[in-house]
């Protein structure tokens, strides 16, 4: 990173002043996550497992697509790498399952930095567009190396199973075991996108012209975003694997990554609350859906995207945080009657 | 060389498919600047609809035309319910947006004509011309004619007609077309509602080939959007040229790579679309956009 730092500090648009209870905010949450199978046993720690999970790969794609600008549809890919490197090392060669993590990590690190090369080269559209190949590739991929992978009918395997003097049982077991790397993951993202690598990318997303300017490695920056939030795809994409016991090409389709884009920006974009969010909405709606009409499972979801982007076009987190800064300068200054963040001077200006 | 030459007249045929698709979002993209994801299920409804009118007795001809009206109303009112709110918003927003319509359509037609394959006749007779040692389809001779005849008449339509100059006009500056009298909403929704129409051909031009489900343009709409994105999103020609370029090279690498497999060799053609984006980013007949800083 030491190459991107030389961005120097705005004047104005600065980290926003409320550090000090937002860390302490994330300290109570995380206190409460550690609760979560205590209050609820069974199928809601699975699933809360699973919404960790989620939360994490949401946080790369948050990391590509929110900080940077850079439309990916190719999430998918990156999850299945992570997931398939993880059990394929786990299962084949004997490591073990932390470690397996952490292996497909750097896989996914390196494959998403190379990823990005074309990535920088293309923006908008024409990324997504490129991005949508990634996507339709995974299926193709899985099934071609059957021998290894298992094909169309998948791989079961044995979930880790808690040492003996554990007495949550395995779910609960698996879930501290996700908790750990999403704290770590969560605190690592926090930590990079203060500060001045957070400038040099909000630079970046506001004006690529500018930023390169003011002295921003744009391109250099952009690839190691787009390696970073693969890496924590596939993180999410090993957990989520460890978590259910079982992978097929099914887990991994085109539907995987629109749920992944459509999440972050239902959660909100360029915000780390918002990654939390999408993990909820992955976990949840979806299951919701079929609930409400197993039939009509897809439209439902569909119209909620609609709906969410007409009322909500920062997301969730976005539009509480607008809210409270409303609130905040309204507060503070009584006359101007509350400024949004969004209408501060830009850095180039 | 016979047999190479048979492999490029197939081609040319799923070709014609991926083009005639592919018009349809760069009609989209010219006229909103949106790539519309849920373009293929539209051409799923369609191809839906026709079947609903065969199996309801009117004659396949009368069936294609029905599935016409209704998708160039099912594309504009689209347009107005869900994309006009939308339409000035960031690209995210919008991309999510037609995701979302990508997901409705596909649950509709399916929780209305269930997951069943159904069956659709093919317009064109099954015969085969055989020229020389070449067997070329009716079938393949039909779509290539069906597209040729899309593409002058989306020539005639913007270059000769007022109504095509009213659509340009909406398309490359609203705020001034709006200044000139012209009625910029209707336009934007004719352009979708075009846009559907050109779907639909490909529906009804798919539906005989796979039978017809839910899924069925999921891996055309792939296709298609490789061969506009190839041909520049912006450009009609690069539509066509793309969608041949897709078909001919799919064509061929099904006919002499198949030590790669069934699954990797539908990849080839994707992969080729890759290697010109990094080489030529606008792409092949695109428009290099300046951007004022």
């Amino acid at each position: 990173m030491n190459k991107v730092s030389i961005l120097p500090a705005p004047a104005v648009a600065g980290p926003r002043p409320v550090r000090r209870t937002s860390t302490l905010g994330w300290l109570a949450f995380a206190a409460l996550l550690f609760l979560v199978p205590l209050v609820f046993p069974g199928y809601r720690t699975f699933q809360f497992t699973g919404v960790l999970t989620y939360a994490i790969a949401a946080l790369g794609l948050n990391l590509i697509t929110g900080y940077v600008g850079q439309v990916s549809l190719g999430h998918n890919m990156f999850f299945a790498l992570g997931a398939y490197t993880a059990i394929l090392t786990h299962t084949l060669l004997g490591v073990n399952p932390p470690l397996s993590v952490c292996i497909a990590a750097l896989v996914c690190f390196g494959a998403g930095y190379l990823a990005g090369f074309p990535a920088k080269r293309l923006r908008g559209l024409y990324l997504a567009l490129i991005t949508l190949i990634l996507a339709v590739s995974v299926v193709p991929l899985v099934k071609h190396f059957k021998s290894y992978t298992g094909g169309a009918a998948g791989l079961t395997f044995d979930k880790p199973d808690p040492p003996a003097w554990f007495t949550l049982g395995q779910d609960a077991w698996l879930y501290y075991f996700v908790l750990l790397f999403a704290i770590v993951v969560f605190w690592a993202v926090r930590n990079f996108v203060a500060g001045s690598t957070g400038r040099a990318l909000a630079g970046i997303r506001g004006g690529e012209l500018a930023a390169s300017s003011m002295g921003v490695d744009v391109n250099h920056l952009k690839v190691v975003v787009f390696g970073t939030g693969s890496m924590l795809g596939g993180v999410g994409g090993a957990l989520a694997a460890y978590t259910i016991g079982f992978i097929g090409p099914d887990s991994f389709t085109l539907m995987l990554s629109i749920g992944f884009l459509a999440s972050i920006v239902v959660g909100g974009l360029g915000t780390i609350s918002g990654a939390v969010v999408a993990g909820l909405f992955l976990q949840f709606v979806p299951s919701y859906a079929s609930d409400i009409s197993q039939a009509l499972a897809g439209a439902v979801y569909g119209g909620i995207l609609i709906v969410c982007m007409f009322l909500m076009p920062r997301g969730i987190t976005g539009s509480l945080i607008k809210l409270l800064d409303a609130r905040r300068e309204a507060s503070k200054h009584p006359s101007t009657q509350g400024v949004p963040s969004s209408s501060r001077p830009n850095p180039q200006e | 060389m016979q047999y190479f030459l048979q492999q490029i007249i197939n081609g040319i045929g799923d070709g014609a498919i991926y083009a005639s698709l592919g018009l349809a979002l760069v009609l989209i993209y010219r006229t909103t600047n949106i790539a519309n994801f849920a373009q293929g299920e539209m051409a799923t409804v369609s191809a839906y609809v026709a079947w609903q009118c065969v199996a309801w007795g009117l004659p396949l001809g009368w069936a294609i035309v029905v599935a016409i009206v209704v998708s160039l109303f099912v594309g504009m009112a689209t347009y107005l319910i869900f994309v006009r709110p939308v339409q000035n918003k960031d690209e995210l927003t919008i991309i999510i947006v037609t995701l979302g319509l990508f997901l409705a359509f596909n649950s509709l037609s399916g929780a209305t004509w269930g997951f069943m394959q159904m069956p659709l006749d093919s317009p064109f007779p099954e015969k085969y011309f055989s020229i020389g040692s070449f067997r070329v389809s009716v079938e393949l001779l039909g779509t290539v004619a069906v597209l040729v005849a899309i593409s002058v008449g989306m020539f005639l339509l913007f270059q000769k007609t007022r109504l095509g100059m009213a659509l340009r006009a909406a398309a490359s500056n609203g705020s001034s077309a709006k200044l000139v009298g012209i009625p910029f909403t209707a336009m934007m929704a004719i352009g979708w509602g075009l846009a559907a129409v050109l779907g639909a051909v490909s529906g009804l031009l798919v539906a005989p080939r796979v039978t017809i489900d839910p899924n069925m343009m999921g891996s055309i709409i792939i296709y298609a959007f490789a061969a506009a994105v190839v041909g520049g999103l912006t450009s009609y020609r690069g539509a066509v040229v793309g969608g041949a370029v897709v078909g001919i090279s799919q064509s061929l690498s099904m006919a002499y790579l198949p030590w790669l497999g069934a699954d990797l060799q539908i990849l080839l053609p994707l992969l080729l679309i890759v290697a010109v984006l990094i080489v030529k980013p606008e792409g092949l007949f695109g428009s290099t956009v300046m951007v004022r800083v």
